[in-house]
């Protein structure tokens, strides 16, 4: 059951998290923003940090999410125009120069790895033959350069240059963007938990039904954090004075206090002693 | 299938790398930038959380607290920004913005 909650709230963010991207329309990105917070929130709830998901929710949509939302309808951010390549023709392209590097990869693969295996077969056999370790790494290079060679010989473009002609299909944000997403989901499945952290616990989480986590949570902040949750709330009051100062504009025609001229003043620019003459008065 | 802390990870660099590209795409669009930092800050937050719903340490939670304070504090000044210079140029495509180029 929670498992299905899981991959409900997460394939949900994701595909949100893409029309975000993707979408031609500002007003509509935004939108889809707030169903990823809310998403998120769902997940945090699922980790069972309750008060932070309502925190997400009562600040990050109901504070930062508008307000992206006021300055697209304020700006008035058209929608993006269409491009000169149709979509179609990029994938084509993209999808040709994909195999074609996938030919070229499953060729140089196949042979390395059949060398690879006779290479082991050999070793088996005649253990002698390849003891010394230079030996085997002399032989492994031989069989990389001649697979090479091979499917160099099949086909006529180089592995890097398929490489190239790949990522020339792509723009080198989405090229980036895939390695870094790779990158990232090795580390994810190949990280080890540390079998001693259980001492490097500097808050430990008390259980559920004695310390609600709001409860838990504040028992840290005004304690252990003050300090930074004092610092945290300078950074906000300063952003609030940065933000006023940035956008605020010096109308014409407005009435002001001028409180440093009013405190200058002197007595002797206050009243002026002045004879009236009788029948005339003064001017 | 249990659900570990690595599908939690998983789901964290997956939203990561989708920040950063709309991050890249965002040089056309400003407000697409704004939006990707968010999505970006919202993936590291939830790895955060995720770690720290695994160790057992509230840290974890508190420090998510902080992020969020700052995400707010820096997306209200950029959004700030954003105004003042469509007031002074008229338009917000930040490729037409080449005055400092040597």
């Amino acid at each position: 059951m929670a498992a299905l909650a899981f991959y409900l709230f997460s394939t949900l963010l994701l595909a949100s998290a893409a029309a975000v991207i993707f979408s031609r329309n500002s007003v509509h990105s935004v939108l889809f923003l707030i169903f990823t917070f809310f998403n998120a929130a769902a997940l945090f709830i699922l980790l069972g940090a309750e008060f932070l998901a309502m925190l997400l929710l009562i600040v990050y949509v109901g504070a930062v999410a508008v307000l992206f939302l006021f300055v697209v309808m304020m700006l008035d951010v058209r929608p993006e125009e269409r491009r000169e390549v149709p979509f179609k023709t990029k994938m084509r392209t993209s999808l040709i120069a994909f195999f074609e590097l996938g030919k070229i990869f499953t060729v140089f693969a196949i042979f390395s790895l059949a060398g690879i295996f006779l290479l082991y077969a050999v070793q088996q056999t005649w253990p002698a033959l390849l003891q010394d370790l230079w030996k085997q790494y002399t032989l492994l290079a031989a069989i990389l350069l001649l697979s090479y060679a091979f499917s160099r010989k099949i086909y006529s473009k180089s592995l890097l240059g398929a490489v190239f002609d790949f990522a020339k299909t792509l723009p080198l944000s989405a090229f980036l963007g895939i390695v870094l997403m790779i990158e990232m989901i090795f580390l994810a499945f190949g990280w080890r938990h540390m079998t001693f952290s259980e001492t490097f616990v500097q808050a430990p989480i008390p259980p559920e039904d004695l310390v609600p986590n709001t409860q838990a949570l504040g028992r840290l902040i005004y304690t252990e954090y003050v300090y930074l949750f004092q610092g945290a709330g300078l950074i906000l009051l300063v952003a609030m004075i940065g933000a006023i100062l940035l956008t605020h504009r010096r109308r014409e025609g407005v009435k002001r206090q001028d409180i440093s001229r009013q405190i200058a003043r002197r007595k002797e620019e206050t009243i002026t002693l002045v004879k009236a003459p009788i029948g005339r008065g003064i001017e | 299938m249990d659900i570990g802390l690595t599908h939690y990870l998983v789901v964290s660099a997956l939203l990561f790398s989708m920040g950063l590209f709309g991050l890249f795409r965002g040089r056309r669009h400003v407000m697409m930038l704004l939006m990707a930092l968010e999505l970006l800050l919202l993936s590291v937050n939830l790895n955060l959380v995720a770690f720290s719903a695994y160790l057992g340490d509230l840290v974890g939670q508190l420090f998510t607290l902080f992020i969020l304070t700052v995400a707010a504090a820096e997306a209200a000044i950029g959004l700030a920004i954003l105004v003042v210079f469509h007031r002074n140029r008229g338009t917000i495509a930040v490729t037409d913005i080449s005055e400092m180029k040597g």
